[in-house]
């Protein structure tokens, strides 16, 4: 009903923009610079803005312009459209490999955080600490700080800008995850003299912008940090505010309220761009949408009706039917910000009804209902997405049923067969998520029951322990030829993130799911 | 009459002690907050660790008893969301709600019971067909699909109002006509018909007959008699615009009560959630007792059945 008066609602602003309506929207306020303000009209906003807490869709877009990290991945490198992978120096000048678990940096000087107090190596020491981020005691203030790090050792300070950064075991990923979200630094004596909650509600940075007001589920607003150590803010202030409803977020767009609006789909594009002075501006994000069976389940303990259903996914036909072939079709598990670890000549997952059909005939499947998972559509698309799946299955003679319930809701395991899920892959490296969501110990065999070969999980060891080239692309090679005929988990397709903003709005997106926001990517004309 | 208010006190209290232990067992029935708040990928003791943190280890019984116990010396707890106390993360709401609702309770009296008299005192006419269409129209329609009409012409269209946030005063427009509007058509037509009623009784024609002055036939004689049916709904009414805030301040972006039960129940934020219950149970409780002290007020009959007088 809401999504009907949406559309409708949608096309009524589409009809008053074929009628000439709407110029240049409400005057921007300025600082003494002549900076404008930026308003963005945000699906919704984190709980916390301590680095880890506000992980999330809503949370990164943010926490980017509060820190900073010791490396920058700069998405525009050479001329790219913001899906470039390459590593920069951020708050470290230059980095050293020492050994395979160790990596020295070398701090940036005069760098100050929002508070005035100077950057030095205690602070990033602290960041990457057991104390602050992957020890027991942590797990209260930040659960997902260990479960988003590697295996980190105690950071060893050498000197007042010189931090070694180690691992417990051999690891060449340390460079990319301080390039990713895990990788923000924090103040060290305001950071424990708050706590990590109190610290999510007053957060204190490096970043080009420091937070002005935070009214959770309501609004952020960040202004410039004039002491920024990089390019200054292009920008007075960036004002965050939640607008859940995306019809409302469009009107607020169109009556000039907001500068840019996030999260459309790109069943808005057509309507937004008719109007002159509006445009939509989107990309594949870095994250994929799919299925993973419930192996716990005596069905799917072999792969025979596992690798059946996933034969029989037509995924050509789901990018064309629900996102306008604007989603990225995968060559297998294998996405091209991999960088040295994406095969560019895999092939597609096969698309192979026939042979699915002969699959189920081998695995015994006695025609019962299959339950399929899904909490609503918080993944996009996700329900009807589970419908058309349904109706391929049923085109093999499985038999499955929709399950679909509100986000959080807790549903007894031994009631579902598949779940709808997504994976965010927050490093430039085939480790994510192949490694850190199916590897050994990782919540697809402890927690969905997949009974990976040892094969598998011997190359998943190994991947995280050696370094880039020919011996780490074949052991990639070989756990996705795995993971295919496995199929513990069905990938569809990485979808395509919609924003709409002001044409005088001269920003683009990334392919990550965050915002960009400092000077390199945020002008005014 | 001392009687009868502490009889219905008593009620009030009970239904305030069993709504909240009611809800406080659906909540720990409903879902795992742990793995609402962290999401799904969290680690088995990232979530044990949340657990412990807020005593969801421990047994219902227990949580209950140390809820009970909290709330008995004034201790509410805190968001599980970012530790803040959840006095605070409510409290901070309420005004909001109170704007919309105040206002909105303000403009549908205005506007529906001058409509209800109005369309009575002229009933069968087509000031009164028209009036009534309306109210019709305006009691069918969904409270956010009329928002997002209002967004539409308001915002859109004419570039009057903003569309959502509650930056100022010209924010709170759309969202207080959503409810003045919805409200207001429900209310114009109860009052047609409680006033068509006693315009028809034989004291109302003795009086005009008496040559009485037909405004103060309507004010002093005919309004009175009328207002019970009339308080009833407006009962209903505030309640209901409690319910209406879900939707409304979704619509609007407004960030009151109502869009915060909405977040927080999405979250699993246990303690906001009960306090919020709380809150609105009390509210609705205190409505219910204001409407039968002024039921009480109005008809003598009904206090004195109270006392087992008939």
């Amino acid at each position: 009903m809401l999504k009907t008066s949406r559309r409708d609602l949608l096309k009524g602003i589409a009809a008053a923009g074929v009628f000439g309506a709407l110029p240049g929207g409400l005057a921007h306020a300025a600082d003494a610079a002549g900076r404008p303000d930026l308003r963005i009209g945000a699906n919704g906003l984190p709980r916390s803005l301590e680095p880890i807490n506000g992980i999330g869709n809503t949370g990164i877009r943010i926490l980017n312009q509060l820190y900073d990290t010791l490396i920058v991945r700069d998405f525009f490198h050479d001329g790219a459209a913001g899906d470039a992978t390459a590593l920069v120096p951020g708050l470290a000048e230059r980095w050293e490999r020492l050994d395979d678990r160790t990596v020295r940096f070398t701090l940036r000087q005069g760098v100050l955080f929002h508070n005035g107090v100077e950057m030095t190596a205690d602070d990033v020491a602290f960041s990457f600490s057991s104390e602050r981020l992957w020890g027991d005691a942590a797990l209260k203030g930040v659960p997902n700080g260990r479960a988003f790090s590697p295996d980190f050792d105690e950071p060893v300070v050498e000197s007042r800008y010189s931090v070694l950064i180690k691992t417990k075991t051999p690891s060449y990923l340390i460079e990319k995850f301080m390039a990713s979200w895990v990788g923000r630094v924090v103040p060290r004596d305001y950071y424990r003299q708050l706590g990590a909650e109190g610290f999510g509600n007053a957060p204190v940075g490096t970043g080009p912008y420091k937070l002005a007001e935070f009214r959770p589920n309501d609004r952020v607003v960040i202004e410039a940090f004039d002491g920024y150590w990089g390019a200054k803010p292009t920008a007075a202030r960036i004002i965050f505010q939640s607008v859940p409803e995306p019809a409302t977020r469009v009107a607020g767009l169109i009556s000039g309220e907001y500068d840019i609006v996030t999260t459309l789909t790109p069943d808005d594009m057509a309507m937004i761009q008719r109007f002159p002075n509006f445009e939509t501006r989107g990309m594949n994000i870095e994250n994929f949408q799919m299925f993973v069976f419930n192996m716990n389940q005596p069905i799917f303990k072999d792969n025979t009706l596992r690798r059946a259903m996933a034969l029989a996914v037509n995924r050509p036909l789901l990018n064309q039917s629900l996102w306008h072939d604007m989603a990225s079709l995968p060559r297998g598990f294998n996405f091209p910000h991999y960088g040295a670890t994406y095969d560019p000549n895999r092939d597609f997952f096969r698309y192979d009804p026939a042979a699915a059909r002969d699959l189920v005939k081998q695995s015994g499947y006695d025609g019962r209902e299959l339950t399929y998972l899904t909490f609503g559509n918080y993944y996009a698309n996700a329900v009807p997405a589970m419908m058309m799946m349904i109706e391929m299955w049923r085109d093999i003679g499985v038999k499955v049923v929709p399950l679909n319930v509100a986000q959080g809701s807790t549903v007894p395991n031994e009631q579902v067969y598949l779940r709808n899920w997504s994976n965010g892959m927050s490093l430039t490296d085939a480790a994510t998520t192949l490694v850190t969501e199916f590897g050994p110990g990782r919540q697809v065999q402890t927690r969905h029951g997949w009974q990976a070969p040892a094969e598998f999980n011997e190359l998943a060891l190994k991947v995280m322990q050696i370094q880039d080239g020919p011996e780490r692309s074949a052991a990639f090679s070989r756990m996705r030829d795995i993971f295919e005929a496995e199929s513990p988990a069905v990938p569809l397709y990485r979808p395509f993130d919609v924003y709409a903003a002001r044409k005088d709005v001269i920003w683009h997106p990334v392919s990550f799911e965050m915002m960009e926001l400092r000077a390199n990517n945020l002008k005014f004309a | 009459m001392s009687r009868f208010l502490a009889n219905r006190l008593l009620r009030a209290l009970i239904t305030l002690f069993l709504t909240v232990t009611f809800v406080f067992i659906v909540l720990r029935f409903s879902g795992d907050p742990a793995e609402q708040m962290l999401s799904p990928d969290a680690t088995p003791e990232a979530m044990q660790a949340f657990r412990e943190r807020w005593g969801l280890d421990r047994s219902i019984l227990e949580q209950y008893l140390f809820y009970v116990r909290n709330i008995a010396s004034g201790e509410f707890g805190f968001s599980y969301a970012n530790g803040r106390p959840v006095i605070d993360v409510v409290t901070e709401r309420i005004p909001k709600t109170l704007i919309l609702t105040g206002a909105g309770l303000v403009t549908l009296i205005l506007i529906g019971v001058p409509a209800g008299i109005a369309a009575a005192l002229r009933r069968n006419t087509a000031a009164d067909r028209i009036t009534m269409s309306l109210a019709v129209g305006g009691y069918s329609i969904p409270s956010f699909l009329l928002g997002l009409a209002l967004i539409y012409v308001f915002a859109v269209e004419l570039r009057w109002l903003p569309s959502s946030g509650s930056g100022d005063w010209r924010h709170a427009v759309l969202p207080i006509a959503t409810y003045g509007l919805a409200g207001a058509a429900g209310i114009a037509r109860f009052t047609r018909s409680a006033m068509i009623e006693v315009l028809d009784q034989p004291y109302i024609r003795a009086a005009k007959a008496a040559g009485i002055a037909p405004i103060e036939i309507v004010f002093r004689h005919a309004l009175p008699n009328a207002s019970i049916p009339i308080v009833t709904m407006l009962g209903f009414n505030v309640a209901g615009l409690l319910g209406g805030a879900v939707l409304v301040e979704t619509v609007f972006a407004w960030p009151g009560l109502g869009s915060g039960f909405v977040r927080a129940v999405s979250q699993g934020d246990l303690a906001v959630v009960q306090f919020m219950v709380l809150i609105f149970t009390a509210f609705m409780v205190s409505v219910n007792f204001t409407v039968d002290v002024l039921y009480a007020v109005l008809n003598p009959r009904i206090r004195l059945s109270d006392h087992g007088a008939h």
